[in-house]
């Protein structure tokens, strides 16, 4: 332990523990893949790798430092697939924000303790190292994560395209180069011959790297919650438009009816042969079912449900009904609209794709309990049913729109500060609503 | 075993649907005992609960479905009701009876299987269970579907009951552990509600029986949650 460090090449252990920890902060704000102490043992075991295979690699020569880099990457993004819950493309983007971390905070640490011993304060010790490491780079680390928490968790499951991760791994790759173009040749406009200037250079670059990752991580983000809040919009406006247009027809047809009730009850009271009379009667009872149709005591609702049986009587689904309808009276228009459009439009598509016509069963309940709304929609499905964030996703259907519909569901009964929960069991899918009523 | 009523006035839809039960009766393993009514007003005169589940036609000849639902109701608040009709805008106001269910005719055995599994599925558990516990004078035994809400002070926990107050010394880890599968849900530090006596909530305030109940903000989506959905698994 009193054998003295070499003071210009950095120890492997130094950028290891680094590395590590950086890793270690990304999975911290993600969802995991483990429970608490498999990830502690995991974590271990990742630590044991990298240790070990940057002591063991160290010093490398020039020839290797670019391959041996790109294991270290690889054992970086290894324990964070293992370990976190996301798709490999945000995976891949942590890995390379890990990465950049890791560099930064381990050349930071090693030039702070590098100061610190020309100061005469310390002796270039190797106990002395390992313990200023681990203090400096556990303090960095701790920053880090401050900035890195005020990201939400659904923020974190962002769409990273092909195009965001390929300019990741540029930048990367240049931020890298660039910081170690000292040690792989001084002579180079953008290398330092003094110990002092190397570390500096290194540093800031690794510093600016950092902080170009993080602001482009911001982007991502914002564009994704912008493209998520303009979807729900535009999903809005849909659902709000169609009752419109439905609305105009279904009075139409309503006020067809009242004309032709008129007229059969005109002709009934002119006197007339008993076989009309009773041709009549057969008409008047016929269109009766147009009368009685979908009155559930909201017009709205009344609409959407006489639609959305129209489009379910075209492929032979049953749209089955029981709603006290007057319960909705409260609410806006709007709301009723995104509501319900979007509930039975995801239960349409769901039952769609059911091969067995008559399994393709739409069931609809609103119903009072004492002072709660209770809604509830039930249809089998077909499939599997996967989730992304807490919300089902059809593994069939156009991948850009799924989910939003559910989505814009649960901000509408959010603001009426409902509950909304999914359960699926036995083939059968169900949402729950409660809406509690005011006074 | 279940029980099930047949209401119908058409004898071709009674063998029909006798058919399809005892497909069911076999397919699931499970013993159906059916009783078949011809009018509604059959099922009314002399009405016992003694049925798990009744299928009522609507238009029937001297007591339709919906007025003999509405005495039945009056009389038996358990019973599973499930209309079976061709016209579906007669049993929009099922709510009214607490009939959430129909199946239209023509019959498909798929549809009326799978009513009566989610029938089946939502019947009440009605075995009852007890929690006893030390009070000043000896040990008290409770119902426990008669707690209304279960409230901590200090050491002392007190259950608000049907039947009066009742103060006790015990652990809440251990409290809790033994509610774990009723319908009960810790809402604050303090308070433990029964779901089933819940009437309302204003923002963070959960009225049971005229008293006043709060929930913490940490839990209150949760609590939210947890009542939709204890609603629905009773509902019928």
């Amino acid at each position: 332990m009193n054998s003295a460090v070499n003071l210009i090449e950095t120890p492997g252990g130094v950028y290891a523990l680094a590395y590590w920890l950086a890793a270690v902060l990304f999975i911290s704000v993600n969802k995991k893949k483990m429970n608490k102490w498999k990830l502690v043992i995991t974590s271990i075991v990742f630590l044991i790798i990298l240790v070990g295979a940057m002591e063991l690699n160290h010093p490398v020569s020039k020839f290797w430092f670019v391959p041996s880099v790109l294991l270290y990457v690889f054992i970086i993004g290894l324990f964070l697939y293992v370990s976190i819950k996301l798709p490999i493309m945000n995976i891949g983007f942590y890995t390379a924000r890990a990465f950049l971390v890791g560099e930064f905070i381990g050349s930071l640490s090693w030039q702070l303790f590098y100061f610190s011993t020309a100061s005469d304060y310390f002796s270039n010790k190797v106990w002395i190292l390992i313990v200023f490491a681990i203090i400096a780079q556990s303090v960095f680390t701790m920053i880090m994560l401050l900035l890195e928490q005020r990201f939400k968790a659904d923020e974190r499951d962002f769409t990273m395209s092909r195009r965001d991760f390929i300019t990741t791994v540029v930048i990367v790759s240049f931020i890298f180069l660039f910081s170690n173009l000292s040690y792989l040749s001084g002579n180079t406009p953008f290398s330092g011959q003094a110990a002092e200037d190397i570390f500096n250079v290194r540093t800031l670059i690794d510093f600016g790297g950092v902080a170009l990752l993080y602001a482009y991580y911001i982007q991502i983000t914002e564009f994704n919650t912008k493209f998520e809040v303009s979807k729900l919009q535009n999903l809005l406006k849909l659902q709000v438009e169609n009752y419109e247009i439905s609305k105009k027809s279904i009075d139409m047809v309503n006020q067809k009816y009242h004309d032709l009730k008129h007229y059969i009850s005109i002709m009934k009271s002119a006197e007339l042969e008993s076989g009309s009379i009773e041709y009549l009667n057969k008409i008047e009872t016929e269109i009766k079912i147009y009368e009685a149709q979908n009155k559930t005591g909201n017009h709205v609702l009344d609409t959407i449900l006489t639609t959305k049986s129209i489009i379910c009587q075209s492929f032979d689904a049953q749209l089955s009904v029981i709603a006290d309808g007057s319960l909705l009276n409260k609410f806006e228009t709007m709301d009723i609209s995104t509501m319900f459009g979007n509930l039975l439009d995801n239960a349409i598509e769901s039952v769609k794709l059911i091969p067995e016509k008559e399994k393709r069963l739409i069931h609809l309940n609103i119903s009072r309990q004492k002072q709660f709304i209770l809604i509830r929609l039930e249809n089998p499905y077909s499939g599997t049913i996967k989730y992304k964030n807490g919300f089902p996703i059809t593994t069939k259907t156009d991948e850009f729109n799924h989910g939003y519909g559910l989505k814009s569901v649960q901000n509408t009964v959010k603001k009426y500060d409902g509950s909304l929960t999914i359960n699926a069991d036995q083939q059968w899918f169900e949402i729950r609503i409660m809406i509690p009523i005011k006074n | 075993m279940i029980r099930i009523a047949i209401v119908e006035d058409d004898k071709n839809y009674i063998i029909e649907l006798k058919n399809l039960l005892s497909k069911y009766e076999q397919e699931s393993n499970q013993k159906l005992i059916i009783t078949v009514f011809e009018d509604g007003e059959d099922i009314v005169t002399n009405y016992k609960a003694d049925y798990d589940i009744i299928l009522m036609d609507i238009e029937m000849h001297f007591m339709d479905g919906m007025t003999a639902a509405t005495k039945i109701r009056e009389k038996d608040s358990e019973v599973v009701l499930i209309f079976i009709t061709n016209m579906p805008q007669y049993v929009m106001e099922g709510y009214k009876v607490d009939a959430l269910d129909y199946v239209l005719k023509p019959l498909s055995y798929f549809a009326l299987s799978q009513r009566i599994v989610r029938a089946i599925g939502r019947m009440k558990n009605r075995s009852i269970s007890y929690i006893s516990v030390m009070i000043s004078n000896g040990v008290q035994k409770i119902d426990i579907s008669k707690i209304y809400y279960i409230e901590v002070q200090n050491h002392d926990v007190i259950f608000h009951t049907i039947n009066g107050i009742y103060t006790t010394k015990l652990s809440l880890r251990v409290l809790e552990k033994r509610l774990e599968n009723e319908s009960f849900f810790r809402c604050h530090k303090s308070f433990i509600v029964n779901l089933a006596y819940v009437d309302s909530i204003q923002n963070n305030d959960i009225n049971i029986n005229n008293q006043i109940v709060q929930v913490s903000r940490g839990r209150k989506k949760e609590f939210v949650d947890a009542l939709n959905n204890y609603f629905n698994e009773v509902s019928k």
